[in-house]
């Protein structure tokens, strides 16, 4: 599998999820899962509201032990990676576990493009860091995930938080997000420089000819026929 | 295998309130009578341990003595660890264990007071200067290469050439030593378990000048001296090897490498870090070459390491960086050089933090490294057998006995568990302080068949208790995970 994963493989993994641990019995007054479906408003910022939910589940768990039960709870609904995405492109660096991180493009929606993460670790703590980024961002728009930073995790207050040693090469938090960073921007400038190219190639069939020295001035947009 | 451990009493019982589970978990201190460091007549009568009895295959079969028969006196831990206040304090809850030396040591109340007194009372820059300050900071700063010097009996206090760290001491000799003296074809003789420091610069310099590396590989997971012998030859220009190993513990035997090496004509560096602020290292009974350290594993400050080079050697070799102090005349198209050890240390130095420097070697010599190294071998013993009794582990490394000595750390990983995890939730919830990962020692865990494994160092202010504390936290932390699959 190469580096940028087909978007199709995340909407057939996200449907076959890992099977499920038996879940333990949690206070009456845990916060409902974040991945129970709720229609989003218009103009809300997903990955926000997500992060936010997340956090308060989080946070209605008093005691620490059982804030890392929860965790491990999410390490074990991290969909199957599949043992070919388990390649260097794919490798996080930096951490002291082994994280693999696939990332594509989804233009399913509305004609607007939407970030895919899937993620894996071979330590079960990273893996659920992974989990809860993934929880976070999966589906989101470019924008929503280069605006997150390491420290919005922080609010998780699980082991390990990203609130402490942001800049430690260490921090599964830290590399994982810039890891999705780095990727969305690269697979955002990948289309933009193609749709360049493809508007380029429309011109030169057309009655108006780019030359060397239009480069770089801006070019009446083609309406996508799509 | 059978080994006798002589006056070390065995673990107390699992139902100790020093156990996990107590938040109130306590660890015993004795009350220092020494503002700074330990007198030597207050250490020499405490006896480590008087019980002694012997070790069965079966760690499990270890008899479990009260915890009044324990001990007639304080151990070197319990009586060191008051002049070290960062050892004090509560972690997520509980009081810290760190056992992480082989990362970094802790620094004792003297150190920090050494650092602290510099820059209040004589900071100023050195050599240059002819005012009282300058003259009062550079006495300090080259008593601490005397004391260094002594520390490892070097024949010659310009044998002693201060670096920012071993990795830079050992950057040192392979940009200057190993540029000049390096051709197409010479090879370098390495150990497949070198630190990351002891193998990069090589390969750097080894691209520049054709050289080739050539690796020992293990053999019961401890360097192959029988290969390493039938990887000598004319050809063999150097031999990097650590004393210690930060990963299996192992200590190779220097004195015979070096006599081996010498013998086709190969220079030998030794990497110390983990050999010189825990046992007595005599450069010249050693007759090395090179030799690295570094401060902050020593109870020194960071930012502050050394190389001992013999100083026909030091004095052949052309300058690493260039700057001021290095000089002798500058002109605008060349310019002469010092002697050494001034040649190697351009620029103004880490003054504070050599004398500091030198204030750990003031106190671990008033300890004695004698008793630092027999105190931890016996620590040693107790960590290698408590923790070979957890199911489901593989320490890595040889085990100690009579004639197989052991550094007081353990690297190890249980089976189905991350180490990471491991580290991770010993952390969380106990407080316990190890390492997770390479361990700067990739190649060597490649050669281990893992990625990472997790690491339990110590030194001689950790104690017996704090042993049995990470054991038992280890015990409850497997459990967990192995529930929580």
């Amino acid at each position: 599998m190469e580096a940028t994963a087909d978007a199709r493989w995340f909407r057939a993994a996200s449907r076959s999820c890992a099977p499920r641990r038996q879940r333990r019995r949690l206070p009456a007054d845990f916060v409902r899962c974040v991945h129970a479906a709720r229609p989003f408003p218009a103009g809300v910022d997903r990955a926000r509201h997500r992060l936010g939910r997340l956090a308060n589940e989080f946070r209605s768990l008093p005691e620490p032990l059982d804030r890392v039960k929860r965790l491990l709870d999410y390490a074990s609904e991290l969909p199957a990676f599949p043992e070919a995405g388990r390649v260097p492109a794919n490798a996080v660096s930096g951490c002291t576990a082994r994280v693999w991180l696939a990332v594509a493009a989804d233009d399913g929606e509305q004609g607007r493009t939407r970030m895919r993460f899937a993620a894996d670790s071979d330590s079960e703590i990273a893996k659920g860091f992974c989990s809860c980024i993934v929880t976070v961002l999966d589906g989101a728009l470019p924008e929503e995930v280069l605006e997150m930073t390491t420290e919005d995790f922080g609010a998780l207050e699980v082991m390990g938080s990203p609130a402490r040693a942001v800049n430690s090469r260490v921090n599964t938090w830290n590399n994982v997000l810039i890891s999705m960073q780095k990727r969305t921007r690269e697979l955002m400038a990948a289309r933009e420089e193609k749709e360049e190219q493809q508007e380029g190639g429309r011109f030169l069939c057309g009655t108006w000819r780019r030359s060397s020295s239009d480069r770089g001035a801006s070019l009446p947009r083609i309406p996508d026929k799509s | 295998m059978a080994a006798s451990l002589c006056h070390f009493p065995p673990a107390v019982s699992s139902s100790s309130s020093l156990f996990v589970g107590s938040k109130s978990r306590s660890l015993l201190l004795a009350v220092s009578p020494f503002k700074h460091f330990p007198s030597k007549s207050s250490i020499s009568a405490s006896l480590p341990w008087t019980r002694s009895y012997a070790v069965s295959n079966d760690a499990a079969a270890f008899s479990v003595a009260s915890p009044s028969d324990l001990r007639e006196s304080p151990s070197l831990g319990e009586i060191t660890r008051p002049d070290f206040p960062i050892l004090r304090q509560v972690v997520n809850g509980f009081n810290l264990v760190y056992f992480d030396n082989a990362a970094t040591s802790q620094k004792p109340s003297s150190v920090i007071k050494a650092l602290s007194e510099y820059y209040e009372l004589y900071n100023s820059n050195v050599h240059r200067g002819v005012h009282y300050l300058s003259a009062k900071a550079t006495d300090a700063y080259e008593e601490a290469r005397n004391k260094v010097a002594n520390f490892v009996n070097a024949a010659d206090r310009r044998e002693i050439i201060f670096t920012r760290n071993a990795t830079e001491a050992i950057n040192l000799v392979a940009y200057s030593w190993g540029a000049l003296n390096l051709r197409p074809g010479d090879e370098i003789v390495l150990t497949i378990a070198e630190h990351h420091s002891s193998i990069v610069p090589w390969q750097i310099v080894a691209k520049k000048t054709g050289a080739v590396l050539k690796y020992v590989e293990l053999t019961k997971e401890v360097p192959d001296l029988d290969q390493f012998k039938g990887l000598l030859s004319k050809n063999t220009k150097l031999v990097v090897a650590h004393h210690v190993s930060n990963v299996l513990g192992s200590v190779l035997p220097i004195d015979e490498i070096v006599d081996w090496s010498h013998k086709v004509g190969a220079k030998v560096l030794v990497d110390a870090c983990q050999s010189v602020p825990h046992m007595v290292v005599d450069v010249q009974k050693l007759n090395v070459d090179f030799l690295v350290a570094s401060s902050h594993k020593m109870c020194g400050p960071t930012g502050a390491g050394f190389l001992y080079g013999k100083i026909n050697l030091l004095s052949s070799m052309p300058p690493f960086l260039g700057g001021g102090e290095m000089i002798t005349d500058v002109f605008q198209d060349y310019s002469t050089y010092a002697e050494p050890p001034s040649r190697f240390e351009a620029g103004t130095p880490a003054i504070a933090e050599a004398i500091g420097l030198g204030a750990a070697i003031d106190y671990l010599s008033s300890i004695g490294m004698e008793k630092i190294h027999n105190y931890e071998k016996k620590l040693s013993e107790y960590l290698y057998y408590q923790l070979s009794s957890v199911p489901n582990i593989h320490i890595y490394g040889p085990a100690p006995s009579d004639t197989v000595h052991r550094a007081a750390l353990c690297a190890f990983n249980v089976d189905n568990i991350h180490p990471t995890d491991i580290a991770t939730f010993l952390d969380e919830q106990h407080g316990v302080a190890v390492r997770s990962g390479h361990h700067c020692a990739q190649p060597l865990h490649r050669a281990l068949g893992v990625n990472a494994s997790a690491r339990a160092s110590l030194y001689f202010y950790n104690t017996k208790e704090e042993v049995d504390t990470f054991i038992q936290a280890l015990k409850d932390t497997i459990e967990f995970f192995t529930t929580a699959a």
